[in-house]
């Protein structure tokens, strides 16, 4: 009985000394990586060749993507299950899409301030597009690039969850309106355009030239498509906006805003801009609003055929690069191209 | 003999038995995906050379001029970066084809070393007609291969697709 006790204790010992050794001795062979390195490769040889013969420019400039899906069936440049998607940042997009929640005086009169609606900016054609509706209809729109409101709007704040999302969506929201104390002061306003009231002063503006990046953009966009080479803005404002480094305009006196602007409000993404009233006869304010709806476009844009659903399993390459044309001072861009598998979507 | 005794002998031995005959199961798994990542390395390897490198200097000219030429480093590319000389990559055809003395293998022992097994296969096309090809007459279609596609323009202003297989 003992000795089978034992042989029965040997038994058992093995199998435990058997199955941790299959444990330790397995065989593993993590999956390599070469998949999404050859994909990135190819997508960063891709956008590289395009802007080194200038396909991606000319594409830009004449906003046809069919000069980049040629370059890729051309080469047969991408698997069949792989698609792709360029993104420009940086400029503003061949259309800007304006959702005006106003009366249709109200958009009559905003497009007569932009008026010419279709323009060349350093050589792109750019055009804005003025849509009538309510906030709500506006902001569920894809295409809507800014939601431009005429006039105070109580409601914002009850349509807070849907405007964030607009939002993060990349979407801006301009306020083309007056705005008295209580109104900046509503819990809404001050929060997404950073306004605070308490700015004195003269209602003449100027660019602030201690502002951040995005006042130094309108004043860019500003140089290209003014036609007065006036410096000097005249509003007709009550509100006493103050001043920060998101002021664009600031009055001539210093301590007022008269344009102000701010981005990353939601997640880093969407824009904000607020911009006093004015005599409709200042043609450099109508200038300079046209500058400031071109950044508040967002300066976004797919240069692509049709709409595509990128899958969130992707591969992204970017670089910055610059455009020229003709006489026409050059414009720095990213360009951001996307490949992803559509089998995975 | 005791039977306990002859039992743990049996124990050990197929312990030892069941551990060597995992370990040896698992050498061709390990060699076989060890040689893949190899071949996967040395055809970016040379993708990346060809691609973004000028090689050694003066190599298409000196080739094309008929300079014996001990060792070359192939590089495609021009001054700037992403964009290949037209020129190199004529010379580089003519190099594989015997049109200036040297043949394929001159080029597989300056890309590998003289006493490689390796093969290389590099094409360059426009996408409408090959611009270059270098590569064995016959394939040893056994072997396992790998393949690295890149792109760039060219100086004349195409685009151009780069295939690179190692075997």
């Amino acid at each position: 009985m003992k000795g089978f006790i034992r042989i029965l204790e040997a038994i058992i010992a093995s199998i435990i000394l058997l199955t941790s050794l299959t444990f330790f001795f397995k065989t593993e062979i993590r999956p390599t990586e070469w998949g999404d390195v050859l994909t990135k490769t190819r997508a960063e040889d891709l956008l590289y060749a395009m802007e080194r013969n200038n396909t991606l420019q000319e594409a830009m400039l004449a906003n046809d993507a069919t000069k980049i899906s040629g370059v890729i069936a051309g080469l047969d440049a991408l698997p069949p299950a792989i698609d792709w998607s360029l993104r420009i940042k940086g400029i503003p997009p061949p259309f800007i899409f304006i959702g005006c929640s106003c009366t249709q005086q109200g958009k009559t009169d905003l497009e007569s301030r932009l008026d010419p609606l279709s323009f060349a900016y350093h050589g792109r054609p750019v055009e804005i597009r003025i849509q009538q509706g309510t906030v709500q209809e506006l902001i569920s729109r894809e295409d809507t690039n800014v939601l431009l409101l005429t006039d105070y709007d109580p409601n914002l704040k009850l349509m807070e969850r849907e405007l964030n999302s607009f939002l993060e969506r990349g979407g801006t929201i301009f306020i083309f309106s007056d705005l008295e104390q209580r109104e900046v002061e509503d819990g809404y306003i001050n929060k997404t355009f950073g306004l605070m009231w308490g700015g004195v002063g003269s209602s003449s503006g100027i660019f602030y030239s201690l502002a951040d990046a995005a006042s130094m953009k309108i004043k860019k966009y500003y140089g290209a498509v003014q036609t007065t080479g006036d410096s000097t803005f005249t509003f007709q404002s009550i509100s006493l906006i103050a001043v920060d480094s998101r002021t664009a305009i600031i009055s001539d006196t210093g301590q007022r805003s008269l344009v102000k602007t701010n981005d990353g409000i939601i997640n880093g993404r969407g824009r904000a801009v607020w911009f006093a009233d004015y005599d409709e006869a200042e043609t450099d304010v109508n200038e300079l609003l046209k500058a400031a709806v071109m950044w508040a476009s967002g300066e976004s844009f797919r240069l692509e055929d049709g709409i595509k659903r990128i899958t969130p399993k992707r591969v992204e390459v970017s670089f910055i690069s610059s455009y020229k044309s003709g006489t026409e001072a050059a414009d720095v861009y990213e360009a951001v191209l996307t490949l992803w598998n559509i089998l995975e979507a | 003999m005791d039977i306990e005794f002859v039992l743990s002998i049996i124990v050990f031995l197929s312990i030892i038995s069941f551990v060597t005959y995992v370990i040896i199961s698992n050498i061709p798994v390990f060699r076989t995906e060890a040689a893949a990542e190899d071949i996967r390395s040395k055809s970016y390897e040379i993708s990346q050379l060809l691609l973004l490198d000028k090689g050694t200097k003066n190599w298409a000219k000196d080739v094309s001029n008929g300079v014996p030429l001990d060792e070359v480093r192939i590089g495609l590319s021009s001054e700037r970066r992403y964009v290949l000389e037209a020129t190199k990559v004529e010379v580089l055809d003519g190099l594989c084809n015997d049109a200036y003395g040297y043949g394929y293998k001159d080029v597989r022992d300056w890309v590998f070393g003289p006493s490689s097994v390796y093969d290389v296969r590099i094409n360059v096309t426009d996408g409408i007609e090959t611009l270059a090809f270098c590569g064995p007459i016959v394939s040893r279609t056994q072997r396992p291969e790998f393949q690295t596609v890149r792109f760039a323009a060219l100086d004349d202003g195409r685009i151009v697709k780069l295939l690179v297989s190692v075997s």
